[in-house]
């Protein structure tokens, strides 16, 4: 009584496993709704809702503001003010050639409805990673916690370390070791690469998600600033193999 | 999950013209871009004029020495030279900060966060000033960090016990510990910081006010609190600190080589197949483990 599937979408590779459920209905759900969100949010498609809304193509009552359109730019406009400009998905370079890219928190928060969409199902043990960033929730197939390794950014086979919780978990990891050097500080559009990663641990992968990638532009300061969400917890690996950790973090630390 | 379909019908009561909150984003994003700028304002904590003791945090319940400021700020520059000498080798790429030029550097020079901070002690309290003493107390744990543990690692990754154990007994949690005196086979240079807490000046910075303390206990700095915040609420943070050796030690000495999914900076779809995630999947189907 268990699924597990893995889905090329979104740019990226879904894996999802489920424990309590062998009906495959639901992970034709979870891939039809990883495909819509691919249609509406991509900004790579040049006639997707958002890469009509960056290049201003939108006009009165137009269907590309749907409720999950307006969901996502309701959160990243507070985010804007937030975190005083670092995660502004409206001042980055979009492969659409506009300034607007929302992927940062897209693919966070698009894992995150999936893991809703779960739970409505009466599913609750459940693991989903979308390219590095997991949401997990309940037990797994050996009736244990889930055990999320974080990768070791100087050893792409290694790990530096390995996050549990009796919750249901978010962990987001932001770096530069995979696709280079890919996170723009929007104040000055800059590429940033300080860091060697970030990994937030917190409730939901959509705040993770961008609280990594804002961390990884602030720098170590950045885990002062995630005082203002106690419920998430960072930790910050520096090129000098320093590691900087939240005591919220630790407790997600398994020892 | 919304699987709404636009109406044909004309709605009652429409939508506005454009949501106020894309038209407002929209104005200003086409506003930047007609400038060609993405207006870039001064980051907090970037090239800063260097003015060290010009912030000294205050002393409040132990008798510091005046001079302690300076001391520090000269300490962490030296430690931030290191670090950032200890990246360039690593990356063989060129030490662009340099002790020469303390005051300003280069975004691509921001690698060692070390670096940075330790500008920022020389300029400002509150913020800053936490992690300013954080580096302060750590200050000997890092230059092993560049050095000998670093070298340790890949032995360590390999699961070498004896090995492990050495890590975790010279690196071990210096901040949190509750006897600091434990880190000492790992001090190279005397504790010069008194025992004490030590707070912080207020400071301004772009979230707004930000005062810390920091407490010092046998020349290590064992916490780190918050008295002021931007958003009003006395929140209590300490950040820890360790090498990325020690870490990885104790997560071989846990056998966490046995996880169940990977995280980790984004993946393309070529990647992945190379990746951790899928070698676990692999290994699930060899095992015979269902999913």
């Amino acid at each position: 009584m268990a699924l597990h599937h893995v889905e090329a979408v979104m740019g990226t590779s879904i894996s999802i496993d489920i424990v309590d459920s062998h009906d495959h209905a639901v992970i034709d759900e979870l891939v039809a709704w990883f495909r819509e969100v691919d249609e509406v949010f991509s900004p790579y498609k040049e006639h997707s809702p958002i890469s009509r809304i960056g290049r201003g193509e939108i006009g009165p009552g137009d269907p590309a503001l749907t409720d999950d359109v307006l969901e996502v730019l309701d959160r990243c406009e507070r985010l804007i003010a937030e975190t005083d400009g670092v995660f502004d998905v409206w001042n980055l370079p979009s492969p659409n050639g506009t300034r607007f890219d929302p992927c940062g928190y897209v693919k966070g928060w698009s894992v995150e409805r999936a893991r809703d969409l779960l739970v409505e199902r009466g599913i609750h043990d459940y693991c989903i990673n979308a390219g590095g960033d997991i949401a997990v929730g309940g037990r797994n197939h050996d009736g244990g916690v889930w055990r999320v390794g974080v990768r070791n950014p100087d050893d792409r086979e290694g790990l530096a370390f390995v996050l549990a919780g009796d919750e249901p978990l978010g962990v987001a990891t932001s770096g530069s070791y995979e696709r280079g050097a890919h996170i723009v500080d929007p104040r000055d559009g800059l590429p940033v690469t300080d860091l060697a990663s970030v990994t937030v641990v917190g409730p939901s992968l959509a705040e993770a998600d961008a609280f990594a990638t804002t961390i990884y532009v602030m720098g170590v300061e950045g885990l002062a600033w995630l005082a203002r969400f106690p419920e998430y917890g960072a930790c910050a690996i520096t090129h000098a193999d320093e590691v900087f950790t939240t005591d919220r973090f630790e407790a997600f630390l398994v020892h | 999950m919304s699987n709404q379909k636009p109406s044909n019908q004309k709605p009652a009561n429409p939508r506005p013209p454009i949501d106020p909150l894309v038209a407002k984003r929209l104005q200003a994003m086409n506003a930047r871009n007609r400038t060609g700028s993405a207006l870039p304002p001064p980051k907090p904590g970037t090239a800063r004029p260097s003015a060290p003791a010009a912030a000294a945090p205050a002393a409040s319940t132990a008798a510091a020495p005046t001079s302690v400021s300076a001391e520090q700020a000269a300490k962490l520059e030296a430690a931030a030279a290191r670090a950032a000498a200890a990246r360039a080798a690593k990356q063989g790429g060129p030490t662009v900060r340099t002790a020469a030029n303390p005051g300003r550097r280069a975004k691509p020079a921001r690698a060692s966060k070390v670096g940075a901070l330790a500008l920022s002690v020389a300029t400002t309290a509150g913020l800053t000033a936490m992690f300013a003493g954080q580096d302060t107390g750590t200050t000997d744990s890092v230059v092993l960090t560049g050095g000998t543990l670093a070298t340790v690692a890949p032995t360590a990754t390999t699961a070498a016990t004896a090995t492990s154990e050495a890590v975790t007994t010279t690196a071990g949690d210096t901040l949190t510990s509750a006897e600091p005196t434990t880190t000492v086979t790992v001090a190279a240079a005397p504790a010069t910081i008194l025992d004490g807490t030590y707070v912080g000046a207020a400071d301004s910075n772009r979230w707004g006010v930000v005062q810390v303390q920091a407490v010092y206990s046998g020349g290590q700095l064992v916490d780190v609190q918050i008295l002021q915040y931007p958003d009003g609420d006395n929140k209590s943070v300490r950040i820890n600190q360790r090498s990325l050796p020690t870490l990885i030690s104790e997560a071989i000495s846990n056998q966490s080589a046995d996880v169940n999914t990977v995280s980790g900076a984004t993946y393309t779809s070529n990647s992945y197949k190379a990746s951790l995630q899928s070698a676990i999947d692999a290994a699930k189907a060899a095992s015979g483990i269902a999913g």
